[in-house]
């Protein structure tokens, strides 16, 4: 059993955790600190992640921390070999393929694979888990702990591995997709400078090789449809080894299997194309020897120019950052040829200089503002104006913002989506080139910023192809993010060439700002990560995971549902983003039957995330209807307890769909990350506290069944003095077991259901009663019963709250007072005062114990937290008493439980209210 | 003699009845630090040692891994030193995998779940290892 004290260094290790994958300068300096931490939070004797290339069937070691500088050595760099166990292979290759955990003990026995028994020995460690890093649903690395221990690992081990490779493949990610990311810009501006620079003839060619530098692959096809006729397609240029025959093959763009393809707005991955029966020319991939395809259309606004092909020779499967970058060059590559094109013209060759300038210029920036402000001065430049401003959609208001406008704007004109010519053009996601705003055309349309203002250009700023979910499926859709608007006082001041330089730029800023979005959310994700670690209990992961849905990802609705297996439904806990007064409406009607065909209760069953269609059967028409769910966007995403495996209940996040029509996979996999840390935040605080308590359960039983058994065989022998001692002992252990089962109740959120069960009673009685059950306790600490002190005039003191919990406040105070007493007989004192005023009647516990530090106050009350000093005299102990005191005291009884004093003495206060409040059992059940 | 180190002198207490009930002679230690010393100084009157395992580390712990709350098995390493041969039964609550496994391959050692055994069951079990006749002889 692990103790609260190292419960909480390993939480603190995990929120520092968090903070690698963005603090850390390099790839190697994270991985490395990776190791560092979770060396440190599971006491490993070395920790290593391993690299897995199942093309080439290796998993190499890049990063060690060992407590021998030796084997760290030896281990860093070293290369495993993966295949069959009986060829001498360290590592099975079906488990790498099925990227299952790895549990091996008895290392330095033969026949154990993975380490070289011999070393295992030299250095001492005895035992292995490993568990898988995964990244788009592929096999990346493993996260190795090596134990000096001979095993098996503990639950509270494989947790926090599971917490670490998480954490280790988001810094992967991170880290390649930032690599992958500099060299795309870096190869996007050599294309720019080569459009300059070379002639248009020879500029495919840069295209093919630059494809195949960008994703290290050695074959690359540049397709061009044929202009005039539009029927076929022709090579225009290769790269790598491409022999004269395949050069001459052609495409036909009316074949039905080549016509699907170009309609797509993705990038299509084969790992096989010559195993592919859809493909055209087949037989000459397969003869040629390529394997794995990446091929995406190159397309200039919603016309199909050409298509761009990458081959590698060996099976390789491109990750989704692969992806992106490879249909972010073909998307450059097509303005580039329609661009190649203008270069005919002098001032279309100026400006060209100007767009790739500008855009070299944008690569630089760090921040949304930074690229916004280098996006209009490239801008202003390119068209020869001075008057501009960038506006974003707010999604929430559909107003369109001004966000960052030249310095001699004269007000803040509001707009939304779709007025003027500014919100047209975002809400017809095409470009609006006005030569005279006065025409009568435009004269309604117009919003006059400037009033002396004759042309505007609009220029849409917005992803055309963001992944989007729907129902269970990744497609495609756009993303509207707001829109450049250029004036100027001449009529007919911008012309065709104006439009399509800044369309490109815009298509390119998006792509940025999508990026550095992403960036600043992933950094916000990392810190209510390392929020969510540091969550003491059930309300406080739930604010965190609520404040990460709503502030970092922006949905305005969250809808987080439970389980309730006794009663086989699930049904909702929290709602956010609709009214106060709507909570408990919504929530009376929110519960669902598991065995329905309500859409929470189907994802319990499949488990799957969705996005569901707003006529889905399975969507709840009477909250639909009174919630006016169908403006919303929504997506339902399982939480899933990972050790169990089970579904513990749904999130439904979701956001106006007026002006974001779409729910983005980006979010969706963000959404998840949070919905599963959540998950283990609360299993891992469950299952911590369920095993405390349920070991304090056996001390009792054992207590129990040792006594009646010693009376039942021995009674004949005893002296009814021991008799009566035992009898005792059993009362007692009986009431400590109803005490325990209260704590139970509470950790799994069910309170007893006679909350409400009030009477008056003589207030001495509950201390007497009290007294009498832990009397046993108190003698067997070597103490006189008679030094815990109450007047007896508290006989007149009469009080209306419910016994029951009020005995088990009083029980849980007088219970910490003995067990944290000085050892010294002498000492021990425990006084119970009483005072009334006009709303409480104030019971004092005084004793003069142990004490505590005053570090400690503020946390005193915390679910689980117990101090040191009270851990190294009882060992065992759930931290829940305190916890459960206060809830009990503030939460049904409607009074309040106060630490009033540190220490000589220790003093705690019960305000019993003269007039008790309704109690509310909602707030005892949520946790 | 039979030293019993448990901090639940409470719980325990028909244990340690049974077991002079039984004929056996038990001298009970709640802290480890007492119980240590008790076997410093008095190693060669020691015929078993029953021995929780969750307890507080007490002076002499304070500090080991795990923050010493095993304290049972730190104490089992320390007196493994110098009483190798010492019966040791580790009568515990705790009913974990890798606590069967840390006892697993110790000699004179036997590794009992309190939920298991009932004051007699325990006797018998001293009994056995003790064997009759030393008892026997002892008494």
């Amino acid at each position: 059993m692990t103790s609260e004290t190292l419960e909480l260094d390993r939480l603190r290790i995990v929120g520092s955790l968090c903070e690698v994958p963005f603090l850390a300068k390099s790839k190697d300096e994270a991985v490395k600190r990776i190791t560092v931490l979770a060396r440190e939070a599971l006491g490993s004797h070395t920790c290593s992640l391993a690299i897995v290339d199942l093309d080439n069937k290796t998993l190499t070691q890049i990063a060690c921390t060992s407590a021998e500088a030796e084997l760290e050595e030896f281990l860093t760099g070293r290369p495993l070999r993966v295949g069959s166990s009986k060829e001498g292979a360290n590592v099975d290759l079906e488990i790498l393929e099925r990227g299952l955990p790895i549990e091996r003990y008895g290392l330095q026995e033969d026949g154990q694979g993975v380490a070289n028994p011999d070393i295992a020995k030299k250095y001492g460690f005895r035992s292995l888990l490993s568990y898988p890093l995964r990244s788009d649903g592929e096999l990346i690395a493993y996260l190795n702990h090596f134990s000096s221990q001979a095993g098996p690992f503990r639950d509270d081990e494989r947790q926090l591995m599971e917490i670490f490779a998480h954490q280790a493949t988001l810094t992967i990610e991170r880290f390649n997709h930032l690599q992958t990311l500099n060299k795309s810009l870096s190869i996007l501006s050599d294309l720019s400078r080569g459009l300059l620079s070379i002639s248009p003839r020879d500029f495919p060619r840069l295209v093919a090789e630059k494809a195949c530098e960008l994703l290290s692959v050695p074959i690359c096809i540049v397709w061009r449809l044929d202009e005039r006729t539009r029927r076929r397609l022709y090579v225009v240029a290769t790269s790598g080894e491409v022999d004269d025959g395949y050069r001459r093959l052609t495409l036909d763009a009316g074949d039905r299997r080549v016509r699907a393809h170009l309609e797509s707005t993705q990038v299509s991955y084969l790992s096989d194309a010559a195993a592919f029966p859809g493909i055209v020319h087949r037989g000459q991939i397969e003869r040629r020897g390529w394997v794995s395809l990446l091929s995406a259309p190159l397309r200039v606004e919603e016309r199909v120019i050409g298509l761009l092909d990458v081959f590698t020779k060996k099976r390789r499967s491109f990750k989704t950052w692969e992806k992106e970058s490879f249909e972010t060059f073909a998307n450059h590559v097509a303005l580039s040829f329609q661009r190649a094109r203008l270069l005919k013209e002098a001032e279309a060759r100026k400006k060209l200089e100007k767009l790739t300038e500008a855009i070299l210029e944008m690569t630089e920036a760090h921040t949304v503002n930074d690229l916004l402000r280098l996006f209009l001065r490239g801008g202003l430049d390119l068209v020869g104006s001075r008057r501009g401003l960038i506006r974003l959609l707010n999604y929430e208001t559909g107003f369109l913002d001004i966000v960052e406008p030249t310095d001699n704007l004269p007000k803040d004109l509001k707009l939304q989506l779709g007025e003027g010519i500014t919100g047209l053009a975002l809400k017809k996601e095409r470009p609006l080139r006005v030569g005279d705003v006065r025409a009568p055309r435009w004269r309604e349309v117009f919003a006059a910023l400037w009033e002396d203002t004759r042309s505007e250009l609009a220029i849409p700023i917005l992803v055309k192809n963001a992944p989007i979910m729907q129902v269970r499926e990744v497609k495609s859709g756009s993303k509207p993010i707001g829109v450049l608007n250029i004036e100027s006082t001449s009529v007919n001041a911008f012309r065709q060439i104006d439009e399509d330089c800044l369309w490109s730029l815009s298509r390119y800023a998006a792509v940025m700002i999508e990026r550095l979005e992403s960036d600043r959310r992933h950094s916000e994700l990392a810190q209510i990560e390392k929020e969510m670690a540091a969550a003491l209990d059930y309300d406080q992961t739930i604010d965190v995971l609520l404040k990460g849905i709503t502030q970092v990802l922006r949905f305005g609705y969250v809808n987080i549902s439970l389980v309730v297996p006794d009663s086989n439904c699930i049904r909702t806990e929290h709602v956010f983003g609709i009214s106060e007064e709507s909570v408990e409406k919504f929530k009376g009607m929110a519960v669902h039957s598991l065995d329905s065909n309500d859409i929470q209760a189907d994802i319990v069953r499949t488990r799957e995330i969705e996005v569901p269609d707003i006529n889905d059967e399975r969507l709840d028409e009477r909250i639909a209807k009174e919630f006016r769910h169908e403006r919303l966007a929504r997506v339902f995403i399982p939480m899933i307890e990972s050790t169990s495996n089970r579904v513990i209940g749904t999130v439904e996040a979701g956001y106006a769909n007026r002006y974001r029509k779409h729910i983005y996979e980006r979010d969706v996999q963000i959404l998840k990350r949070l919905v599963d840390s959540a998950a283990q935040a609360l299993q891992r605080r469950k299952s911590g506290l369920l095993d405390k308590v349920s070991h304090e359960f056996r001390a009792p039983i054992v207590g129990i069944r040792s006594n009646a058994s010693f009376l039942q065989t021995r009674r004949a022998h005893l002296e009814p003095e021991i008799i009566n001692k035992k009898l005792d002992d059993i009362l007692t252990d009986c009431a400590i077991l109803l005490y325990e089962v209260a704590e139970l109740e509470f950790i799994l959120g069910r309170p007893r259901k006679q909350s409400k069960f009030e009477r008056t009673l003589v207030f001495r009685d509950i201390i007497k009663k009290t007294i009498n059950q832990l009397k046993p306790i108190v003698a067997e600490r070597g103490f006189e019963p008679s030094k815990i002190e109450y007047n007896p005039a508290y006989s007149r003191i009469l009080v209306v709250t419910d016994i029951a919990k009020l005995n088990q406040v009083v029980y849980n105070l007088l219970i910490n007072s003995i067990k944290y007493a000085e050892a010294d007989p002498r000492a021990f004192t425990i006084r119970i005062e009483l005072e009334e005023n006009r709303e409480f009647t104030i019971l004092k516990f005084k004793d003069w114990g142990i004490g505590i530090k005053k570090q400690y106050e503020d946390r005193i009350f915390d679910e689980g937290f117990r101090t040191p000093e009270a851990e190294a005299i009882d060992v065992t102990g759930s931290g829940l008493g305190l916890a459960l005191s206060k809830i009990i005291m503030e939460e049904q009884l409607g009074g309040d439980l106060v630490l009033a004093k540190l220490y000589k003495p220790t003093e705690f206060h019960i305000c019993i209210p003269k007039r008790p409040k309704e109690e509310s059992d909602d707030s005892i059940r949520r946790r | 003699m039979i030293l019993f180190v448990d901090d639940e002198p409470r719980e325990m207490d028909s244990y340690r009845r049974e077991l002079e009930l039984s004929g056996f002679t038990v001298v009970f230690k709640s802290a480890v630090d007492d119980a240590l010393k008790y076997l410093d100084e008095h190693p060669a009157t020691v015929d078993l040692l029953i021995l929780d395992v969750m307890m507080s580390p007490g002076v002499v712990f304070k500090g080991v891994p795990d923050k010493g709350l095993r304290a049972g098995v730190h104490f089992y390493q320390r007196i493994r030193r110098t009483l190798p041969r010492l019966p040791v039964i580790v009568f515990s609550n705790v009913n974990d995998y890798a606590l069967r496994q840390q006892f697993a391959n110790e000699d004179n050692c036997w590794l009992f779940q309190k939920e298991d055994l009932l004051p007699f069951e325990l006797a018998d079990k001293v009994k056995d290892i003790l064997g009759t006749t030393r008892q026997t002889e002892e008494a």
